[in-house]
C-alpha cells in the first residue's frame, strides 16, 4: 500500500475521531438517528485491511478495457495511476456527512474506478455489484468519470450475502465531461435488518447529460442523498426514484438538483409506496444560483400511503436566486384513488389485484428505462414485495 | 398611472408614513430587560397577581431560550435586546370618543386615515399608540350584543375570567423566544369576545402604530368566538421610518369554538427598519373555520406563519398569504396548518413577490396526526421574481400520519411572462404599466379577500413599490 493511501486514512481517522454526532437541531439528522451507524464501534483497520472481492468480474474488466474503458479496484487505481489517488480519496460530501464520510475514507475496501474515454460509446451497461459480507461495517467508494463525448451505463447494485446486523455507507462520485451522457441506476436491495447509507455527487459539464434512477427497497434505515450540479451551461439532468417500504422501514432520502451554470435543465420524479409500518422521509432542493439565467427545473414527488399507519413526510425546496427561470415543483400524499379502484373491480378485478396493478402502473414511468438484466431481477422484486 | 404620479407617490411615503412626532409619553420604562423592570410594567398597569407572575415566569423563559438557528439568523442576532424600551406609557389611559384624544395623537391618526375609517362606520376602532391603546371606541349595535372589544390592558381589568382562562393557551411563552417576550412585556393589542350565536356583520379593526425610537411593540391579541359566533377582524399596520433598528414582537390567540367562524385579516406595512417577529396562531374546534388573510408589504424582516391547529371534528381552516420584498427586505412568511381531528380540511395560498434584491421565503408546515382521518389539505405557492438579483425561496414541509389523507402541494417561480407583456404592450399599454397590471393581477387572489379600502391601499403600496421596476 502506497504512502500517501496510508497518510490518507490515518487523517481521516484523525478527522472522523474529532468530528462528533451532528447537533440535535441539525435539518439532514432530525429525522433519521446517525446513532444507528454504530460509528463507536469503529475501529482503525489499519495500514493494509484485506480488500474483499472486486464489485465486478475480472472479464467484465477486459471486455471494458478492450472497448475503450478503464475499469480497476480503488487499489488497483492507486498503484497504476499514482496521480489519481487524490482524486479517488477527495471528499465529496458536504459537512453533515463529514464524520461518516472520514469514517468511508477511513475505512473503505474495494472500492471502484471507471473511466470511459473520451467518445467512447458503451452498448452494454457496467454492473458494480456491492456485495456485504458478514456482519459489521462495510465503506464502498466509487468514482466514475466520462470523458468529453463518452456515453454509459452504470449499475451501482447493493446486495448483501444476508448476514444480521450489516451497516454500510457508500460514497460515489460520477463525473461527466462535456458533452457526456450517463445513465446511472443506483439499486439497493439489502436485508430488512440493514442499515445504509449513500451519497453521490454527480458533477456535470458543458452539454453533458445525465439520467438517474434510484430503486430503493431493502434496509432497516437507509438514507441517501444525491447530489447533482449542473456546473457548465447547456447540462441536463433527469432524477427518478421508486421507494417501496414494508414492515417498520425507515426511509430518509434527500435530492439535490443544483444549477450553477445558464440554460441547464433538470427534472425529477420521486414516488413512494408505503405499507404497514413504513415511512419515507423525502427533501428534494432546487437550487438555482444568480448565473444560471435560463434554466428550468422541476420536481414531483408522490406518495401512495397503502395502510393506516404508514407515514410520509415531504419536504420539496425551491431556492431561487434569478428571475429568468421557470421552475416548479408538486408533491401528493394520499392512498390510491378510489375511483381507479372502483374502475377495476368494475371490469372483474379482484380488490388485491386492482391494487397491485395501481401500484405498479405508479412506479412504472420511474422503471421504464432500467437496462434489461437489473428490470429482470427488480421487477419480481418488486412484485413479490407487493 | 403616469411616471410623474409614480415619482409623487414614492416622495408621499415620508409625509403619509414616514413622519416622526416628538415623543411625548407620561412613562418611560429604562432601556433594557429584566424583573424588576417586568414587574414595574406588570404594577404600573395594576395587574392581578397571576399575570404578574406569569411575566417573570415567561422572562425566565425568554432568557433561556436560544435565539432561532433557521431562517435569517446572523440578522437576527443584531437586535440588541438590552438597548430597547419596553414599555411606553403615551398618555393617561383610553380615550372614548374622539374630542379626547390629545392633539399630538390626532395628527398621527389624522395622517393614518383613521377618521375616514370611522366616518365610513366601520363598526369599532382601536388605535395602539405606541404601548396602550388611546382612542377606542365601540358602536352602539356591538355592545348590544354583548360582543366585548377592547384593548388587552382593559379587557384584563374588565374581564379577568375570560381572560385568564384563555389567555396563553394558544401559544405558550415556551412556543419560541419571541413568544416568551411577548408574554414577559407585553402591553396592548385587542381583546374580542363574540358571545354564542353571535354574528358581527361589520369587520373590527384597529391600527397600530410604533413611534418611540428603539421602542419595542408586543401587542397581544386574543379574540374568542363562542359557538356558533362569527367575526371579522382587521389589523393594519404603519411605522414611521426611523435610523434605529425597531422590534415588533406581538403574540396572537384566536379560540374560535364549535361551529364558530373567526376572519383576522392584516396587511402589515412596517417600515423597513422594523424586525416584524410575530406568532399567530388558531385553535380551530369543531366544525369551526378560521381565516388568516395577511398581507405582508414592509418591514426590515418579516418571520410571520400563522398557523391553525385543527382540534374538531370537521374544522376547517384557509390561509391566504402575500408577501412583497423590495431592496433590503426579508419576508420570511407562510403558514400552518396541523390536523388533529378527523374530517378536516385545509388550503394554503402564498403569492409573493421579490424585487431590487429582495428576498421572500414561503415556510409552510401541514401535520396531519394519525387520530386525524378522511382530512384534505391543499397548498400552493406562487413567487414572481421581477429581477434578476432577487431572491425567492420556498421551504413547505408535509409529514402525513393519518387514514385517508389527500394532500397536495404544488408551487412555482417565474418571472413576468414576456408573452404577457407583449401583449399588453401590444393593446397600448407602457410597460411600466403592463408590469403593475400583471403583479395586480398576481395578488387578485388576495386582493379580492380584503374590504374595499384596504384593497386601494394595497394597489397603491404595490405601485409605490413598484417604482422604477422598469427600465
Amino acid at each position: 500500500m502506497s504512502a500517501e493511501r496510508i497518510a490518507v486514512r490515518s487523517a481521516a481517522w484523525e478527522e472522523f475521531k474529532r468530528a462528533g454526532p451532528p447537533p440535535p437541531a441539525s435539518e439532514t439528522w432530525r429525522r433519521t438517528d446517525l446513532a444507528a451507524w454504530r460509528l463507536e464501534e469503529l475501529e482503525f483497520p489499519g495500514a493494509s485491511p484485506i480488500p474483499p472481492a472486486a464489485p465486478f468480474s475480472a472479464q467484465e474488466a477486459q471486455r471494458l478495457a478492450s472497448a475503450g474503458a478503464e475499469l480497476l479496484t480503488l487499489e488497483e487505481a492507486a498503484s497504476r495511476h499514482p496521480g489519481l489517488v487524490a482524486e479517488c480519496l477527495a471528499p465529496c460530501s458536504g459537512p453533515d456527512y463529514r464524520r461518516l464520510e472520514m469514517a468511508n475514507l477511513a475505512s473503505w475496501r474495494g472500492g471502484v474506478f471507471l473511466r470511459i474515454a473520451r467518445g467512447v460509446r458503451l452498448q452494454e451497461p457496467v454492473v458494480l455489484t456491492f456485495r456485504q459480507a458478514g456482519p459489521g461495517h462495510f465503506f464502498p467508494r466509487c468514482l466514475v468519470v466520462l470523458e468529453e463525448g463518452a456515453e454509459a451505463s452504470v449499475v451501482e447494485e447493493h446486495v448483501s450475502d444476508g448476514a444480521k446486523g450489516q451497516v454500510s455507507a457508500a460514497f460515489s462520485r460520477a463525473v461527466a465531461a462535456q458533452d457526456a451522457r450517463l445513465q446511472y441506476f443506483y439499486t439497493q436491495e439489502l436485508p430488512k435488518d440493514a442499515v445504509h447509507f449513500f451519497h453521490q455527487r454527480a458533477e456535470l459539464k458543458r452539454g453533458a447529460s445525465l439520467l438517474h434512477t434510484g430503486i430503493l427497497l431493502g434496509g432497516a434505515k437507509h438514507k441517501s442523498a444525491l447530489d447533482v450540479e449542473l456546473q457548465e451551461p447547456g447540462a441536463r439532468s433527469e432524477i427518478r426514484a421508486v421507494l417501496l417500504g414494508s414492515g417498520r422501514q425507515h426511509f430518509d432520502a434527500y435530492t439535490a438538483q443544483h444549477h450553477c451554470a445558464p440554460r441547464t435543465t433538470s427534472d425529477l420524479l420521486y414516488r413512494t409506496a408505503l405499507r404497514e409500518r413504513a415511512r419515507s422521509v423525502y427533501t428534494g432542493l432546487i437550487r438555482i444560483e444568480g448565473p444560471a439565467a435560463e434554466s428550468e427545473a422541476y420536481q414531483s414527488n408522490h406518495n401512495l400511503l397503502l395502510s393506516e399507519t404508514a407515514r410520509a413526510d415531504t419536504t420539496p425546496i425551491l431556492e431561487i436566486l434569478t428571475n429568468a427561470v421557470r421552475c416548479k415543483h408538486g408533491a401528493t400524499a394520499g392512498p390510491l384513488d378510489s375511483e381507479a379502484l372502483f374502475y377495476l373491480a368494475s371490469r372483474g378485478f379482484e380488490p388485491k389485484e386492482a391494487a397491485r396493478s395501481l401500484i405498479l402502473g405508479f412506479f412504472e414511468p420511474a422503471l421504464a428505462d432500467l437496462p434489461k438484466s437489473s428490470a429482470e431481477r427488480l421487477r419480481p422484486l418488486i412484485e413479490a414485495a407487493l | 398611472m403616469s411616471a410623474k404620479e409614480i415619482a409623487d407617490l414614492k416622495d408621499d411615503y415620508r409625509t403619509k408614513y414616514g413622519f416622526k412626532d416628538p415623543e411625548q409619553c407620561v412613562f418611560k420604562a429604562r432601556k433594557g430587560l429584566d424583573r424588576d423592570i417586568v414587574s414595574d410594567i406588570s404594577r404600573m398597569k395594576g395587574e392581578p397577581e397571576w399575570m404578574r407572575d406569569f411575566r417573570l415566569k415567561a422572562l425566565d423563559t425568554f432568557l433561556a431560550k436560544p435565539m432561532p438557528q433557521w431562517g435569517n439568523c446572523p440578522a437576527l442576532g443584531q437586535i440588541d435586546f438590552a438597548n430597547l424600551y419596553y414599555y411606553l406609557k403615551p398618555s393617561e389611559g383610553s380615550a372614548k370618543s374622539w374630542d379626547d384624544v390629545p392633539e399630538y395623537i390626532k395628527n398621527t391618526f389624522e395622517k393614518l386615515g383613521i377618521p375616514e375609517a370611522e366616518r365610513k362606520f366601520l363598526a369599532g376602532v382601536t388605535a395602539q399608540y405606541e404601548s396602550e391603546a388611546v382612542y377606542h371606541h365601540v358602536q352602539k349595535q356591538l355592545t348590544d350584543q354583548g360582543v366585548i372589544f377592547l384593548d388587552m390592558d382593559s379587557g384584563l381589568r374588565e374581564h379577568p375570567d375570560i381572560v385568564r382562562r384563555y389567555f396563553s393557551t394558544v401559544v405558550p411563552p415556551q412556543d419560541n423566544k419571541f413568544a416568551a417576550l411577548n408574554s414577559a412585556v407585553w402591553s396592548g393589542g385587542s381583546f374580542i369576545y363574540v358571545p354564542k350565536g353571535a354574528k358581527v356583520t361589520m369587520p373590527l379593526q384597529a391600527y397600530f402604530r410604533i413611534n418611540a425610537e428603539r421602542s419595542g411593540q408586543f401587542e397581544r391579541t386574543l379574540i374568542i368566538a363562542d359557538e356558533d359566533s362569527s367575526v371579522h377582524y382587521i389589523e393594519g399596520c404603519t411605522a414611521p421610518v426611523y435610523a434605529a433598528d425597531s422590534l415588533h414582537a406581538a403574540v396572537v390567540e384566536l379560540i374560535a369554538l364549535k361551529g364558530a367562524h373567526i376572519r383576522y385579516t392584516t396587511i402589515q406595512n412596517w417600515s423597513n427598519n422594523v424586525y416584524n417577529l410575530v406568532t399567530k396562531r388558531a385553535q380551530a374546534h369543531e366544525g369551526a373555520f378560521v381565516e388568516w388573510v395577511d398581507g405582508n408589504i414592509g418591514s426590515k424582516i418579516t418571520m410571520k406563519f400563522p398557523s391553525v391547529y385543527l382540534v374538531g371534528r370537521g374544522a376547517r381552516a384557509d390561509i391566504l398569504s402575500c408577501a412583497f420584498a423590495g431592496k433590503g427586505q426579508l419576508q420570511d412568511t407562510g403558514g400552518k396548518l396541523i390536523f388533529a381531528a378527523p374530517n378536516t380540511s385545509g388550503t394554503l395560498i402564498s403569492k409573493s413577490i421579490s424585487k431590487g434584491g429582495g428576498r421572500v421565503a414561503y415556510r409552510g408546515l401541514v401535520k396531519v396526526y394519525p387520530q386525524a382521518k378522511d382530512v384534505k389539505v391543499s397548498v400552493r405557492c406562487d413567487a414572481l421574481l421581477l429581477d434578476e438579483q432577487s431572491r425567492s425561496d420556498t421551504y413547505p414541509t408535509m409529514e402525513i400520519d393519518g387514514e385517508r389523507v389527500q394532500v397536495g402541494h404544488e408551487a412555482s417561480v417565474s418571472k413576468i411572462g414576456d408573452e404577457q407583456l407583449f401583449y399588453l404592450m401590444s393593446r397600448g399599454l407602457k410597460e411600466n404599466d403592463a408590469v403593475a397590471m400583471v403583479v395586480n393581477g398576481f395578488f387578485e387572489a388576495f386582493a379580492k379577500e380584503l374590504p374595499l379600502e384596504y384593497a386601494v391601499e394595497l394597489n397603491r403600496l404595490i405601485q409605490l413599490e413598484m417604482e422604477g421596476s422598469v427600465g
